[in-house]
């Protein structure tokens, strides 16, 4: 009966302890009220814990949580739902697949050229497929599925079979019911435009740049007022374009 | 004996695990489900956005009074809420100023003009469109990174 028992026990314990060896989901950071649904209950998201593919996490006002899948990190930012479909990892791939039912994530996946790596997140408009470093993505019923990206190169593809490769500052936005995909320019139209410098600002001259979106090149006196006394002359000028 | 006590105890142990506190989740999830929210609902999502515990109606609209988010908006709580009554209270909330015509009618058109202007709501959408639970989650996510990024 004893030794029964102490086998039982040790079932227990070798299963328990197998289980959190091959969990490649767990919760690094946890911040107000996050909880993780697996199978028909909300319960109190913590640190440290292991997680299994088909968790749903929720994050609530003011709330967040960072998890770790393999070797990427994934931010959950407040107001977020979403579902891990896929976390699979062999010695050549990684596959990872996330649903984004509401709000916003940011993904920073690791590059391995060894390894193979799918890192897919999907919303109900679109699928952002990440194959650089690092992304925020964000879903909502008006807005629909945003992609920025911030390091890397990214693919977004709609519903509906439009697709965008996206890098440096371009954005992704797929809208509920919309037939194309908005401009992936749009967001750094405006300010681009706006940015126009002598290249040989100091250091503090870009500080004001920055800050005030004017530099001394547009005051009286300056490169504009300059390039103005030269039109209708022949003139050569040289444009440096700092592309993001 | 001792048995059935011990069982007792882990089956009440169970349920109250199943019946955790969540936190303002809770609230958030279920507003999720619903297909229009109410100035009751963004009455409590500023209060949790404050980091205040809501009570009753009458007195958060009263603590959101003070702090100029609700002045003027005389709206009973299960009004069903629409993009320029919500647009009012973000350009408060978040003190946008840079819209004119919101600051000399401080109407809900002009608010959610400013809004739509900062990136919060849609530009295709009108004031006057009631918001879903959804809905009102996504613009509230919005002001939140806003907020944030202020700090």
């Amino acid at each position: 009966m004893k030794k029964s028992t102490l086998l039982l026990i040790l079932a227990v314990s070798f299963a328990l302890i197998s289980i959190d060896a091959s969990a490649r989901i767990v919760v690094e950071k946890v911040k107000g009220s996050v909880a993780f649904k697996a199978g028909n209950q909300w319960q109190p998201l913590t640190e440290g814990m292991a997680l299994n593919e088909g968790a749903k996490i929720s994050t609530g006002v003011n709330s967040t949580a960072v998890i770790k899948m393999d070797s990427h990190t994934v931010t959950i930012n407040p107001l977020t739902m979403i579902k891990i479909y896929e976390n699979s990892m062999t010695a050549r791939t990684s596959d990872n697949r996330i649903g984004l039912r509401r709000g916003t994530i940011r993904a920073q996946v690791s590059k391995d050229k060894r390894i193979k790596t799918v890192f897919k997140v999907s919303t109900p408009v679109a699928t952002s497929s990440v194959r650089g470093t690092e992304e925020i993505i964000s879903y909502g019923p008006s807005s629909g599925m945003k992609i920025y990206m911030i390091e890397g190169v990214a693919e977004g593809q709609s519903n509906n079979g439009n697709s965008s490769t996206l890098r440096g500052g371009l954005v992704f936005q797929q809208k509920p019911g919309g037939a194309a995909i908005e401009n992936p320019m749009g967001a750094i139209k405006g300010n681009a435009l706006a940015q126009i410098g002598d290249k040989n600002l100091s250091a503090d001259e870009k500080k004001i740049l920055d800050f005030l979106g004017i530099d001394e090149s547009q005051l009286p006196g300056g490169v504009l007022d300059r390039l103005s006394a030269l039109m209708g002359t022949n003139s050569l000028v040289n444009v440096i374009i700092n592309w993001p | 004996m001792k048995l059935r006590i011990l069982f007792a105890l882990l089956l009440l142990f169970t349920v109250s695990l199943g019946a955790q506190n969540l936190g303002n989740l809770d609230f958030v999830n279920s507003l999720g489900d619903r297909e229009a929210a109410t100035y009751g609902d963004a009455v409590t999502f500023f209060m949790l956005m404050e980091n205040r515990a809501p009570g009753g109606f009458e007195a958060n609209v009263a603590a959101l009074d003070r702090l100029k988010i609700t002045t003027g908006i005389r709206a009973a709580e299960n009004t069903l809420l629409d993009r320029g009554m919500l647009a009012l209270m973000v350009s408060r909330y978040l003190k946008i100023e840079d819209s004119l015509l919101y600051l000399i009618s401080g109407s809900g058109r002009y608010a959610f003009r400013a809004c739509a202007e900062q990136g919060i709501m849609d530009s295709d959408a009108s004031e006057w469109d009631v918001i879903s639970g959804e809905g009102l989650i996504e613009v509230m996510a919005k002001v939140s990174a806003m907020k944030e990024a202020e700090k």
